[in-house]
């Protein structure tokens, strides 16, 4: 699975498709989040919102919601 | 010049004309042009660059590059990296094409910005407003605040622009006095054109690349003295008499005709007017160098501008746009006669080409002194040598 996304992470960047980004950081972000591993979720999370803004993805607000309620980020 | 060499040239330091260029600011019947080191010389074109470009308002881009909002457009101008953009509201901005955080170039081709301004190296985005809306990982991995970087603090650093004419003039330096106070004589004297201009697209946009440095360009557009001898093409119908020159020391200059006839197609179509003019235009056109590098011609149904833009101190682009009154004069019926108008002026400016590089030759001879001006037809361009060489000697802006 996490190899999957790796090559999935991969060929979107390599296609520079930003909302396809946003889906597949969000699902790595998701998976730490599962594991308890905080930090590591958080960097994914970032990644999604920065695609985001990139893209015009309205999921932009909620990444950002997000990251600041983990102390990450401010609004 | 190569890229190397020009980088070279611009590194030579000013070396300044504190009083040196009097002899221009005598009264036209007794000045001199500007010497030759002011065409030739790298450390003069410097001081140029900083006298008469960054510290006043120049021309850096036009307003119909940026069309719809979330359009950007990168320049180039006297190296200095612009973003033109048009925001969310439909506001031309300018900005430094610049990341805060490294100072990466930001934009490198025109495109249109869907979200943010992402910088391609660390990613910190910025908002089509310029707010700088993300830092990632500025805190360390996964956090993106950090109690020393102040987001608001830290936009993109906006150039202080105004859009008239469909030009977009910058103040580079950023303490110059408002646009149209500093324009205000041509602003009033041209205000009947203070109206929607629309570009005739595509076939309405050319580019000329002359071995000159670009003040021969203004010199060589201000007056009319050369048009019966460079333009014999004019003389049917536009005879030296029928111009008149148009000298405001200190502000702007160029020359007028009493006699335009606009385009006319074979079946008899034409470009509509600008509503409301004043019957002086019903046969009158002028043409005005607004200093230091814009170059326009106002007629009763078209206008145009040549924006001069400076590659070093003997390579100039003009970069020629034409704008119509009307928009009925944009539809497809009427592309031969945007055609035909813009193979017109494209022939005049290139028949001025070999003089301006002529002179630009002219300009290594050791002993020449300036020229002797005509006191009766060469005014126009003394306003412009009286302008800048004020400035380059250190009057006022």
């Amino acid at each position: 699975m996490k190899m999957g996304l790796d090559a999935e992470m991969r060929a979107a960047h390599e296609a520079g498709d930003s909302h396809i980004l946003v889906d597949l950081y969000t699902r790595a972000a998701e998976a730490r989040f599962a594991d308890q591993d905080v930090d590591a979720a958080c960097f994914y999370l970032t990644h999604a919102r920065v695609w985001a803004l990139d893209a015009g993805d309205p999921r932009a607000e909620a990444l950002l919601m997000r990251l600041a309620a983990e102390g990450r980020d401010s609004i | 010049m190569d890229r190397y060499g020009d980088t070279l040239e611009r590194l030579t330091p000013p070396q300044g004309f504190s009083g040196k260029l009097n002899s221009v600011l005598q009264d036209v019947s007794k000045a001199k042009g500007l010497p030759n080191r002011c065409y030739v010389d790298a450390g003069a074109f410097a001081e140029e660059e900083r006298a008469l470009f960054r510290e006043g308002w120049a021309g850096v881009g036009f307003a119909h590059q940026v069309p719809e909002p979330g359009d950007v457009f990168p320049i180039n101008f006297l190296g200095a990296p612009l973003l033109l953009s048009r925001d969310s509201a439909g506001t031309v901005r300018l900005f430094e094409n610049v990341c805060r955080h490294r100072g990466m170039i930001l934009v490198e081709e025109p495109r249109k910005i869907e979200g943010a301004i992402r910088c391609p190296y660390h990613s910190w985005c910025y908002g089509l407003d310029g707010r700088l809306v993300a830092t990632p990982h500025v805190g360390g991995p996964g956090r993106n605040i950090h109690p020393d970087v102040d987001r608001g603090a830290l936009g993109l650093i906006e150039v202080p622009s105004e859009v008239w004419m469909g030009v977009v003039f910058a103040n580079l330096s950023g303490d110059a006095a408002p646009f149209r106070e500093a324009h205000a004589d041509l602003i009033a004297r041209w205000a009947e054109f203070d109206q929607p201009l629309y570009h005739g697209g595509p076939e309405s946009s050319f580019t000329l690349d002359v071995r000159c440095n670009w003040k021969l360009a203004v010199e060589n557009y201000c007056e009319s003295y050369h048009l019966p001898w460079v333009h014999p093409g004019l003389n049917s119908y536009s005879r030296l008499e029928d111009h008149y020159n148009i000298v405001e020391y200190g502000r702007y200059s160029g020359q007028g005709t009493l006699v335009y006839r606009p385009q006319l197609s074979e079946d008899g179509r034409r470009f509509g007017d600008f509503p409301n003019l004043s019957q002086k235009w019903d046969q009158g056109a002028e043409y005005v160098t607004l200093f230091p590098n814009v170059m326009f011609g106002v007629h009763r149904d078209h206008s145009y501008a040549i924006l001069l833009d400076p590659q070093n101190v003997g390579h100039t682009i003009e970069r020629v746009e034409i704008f119509y009154a009307a928009p009925a004069s944009l539809s497809e019926g009427m592309r031969d006669l945007r055609v035909r108008n813009a193979e017109m002026w494209r022939e005049v400016f290139e028949e001025d080409v070999f003089v301006v590089e002529g002179m630009q030759r002219g300009r290594g001879a050791p002993r020449f002194d300036g020229g002797k001006f005509s006191p009766a037809m060469d005014a126009p361009t003394h306003v412009f040598h009286h302008w800048a060489a004020s400035r380059l000697n250190g009057g006022s802006r």
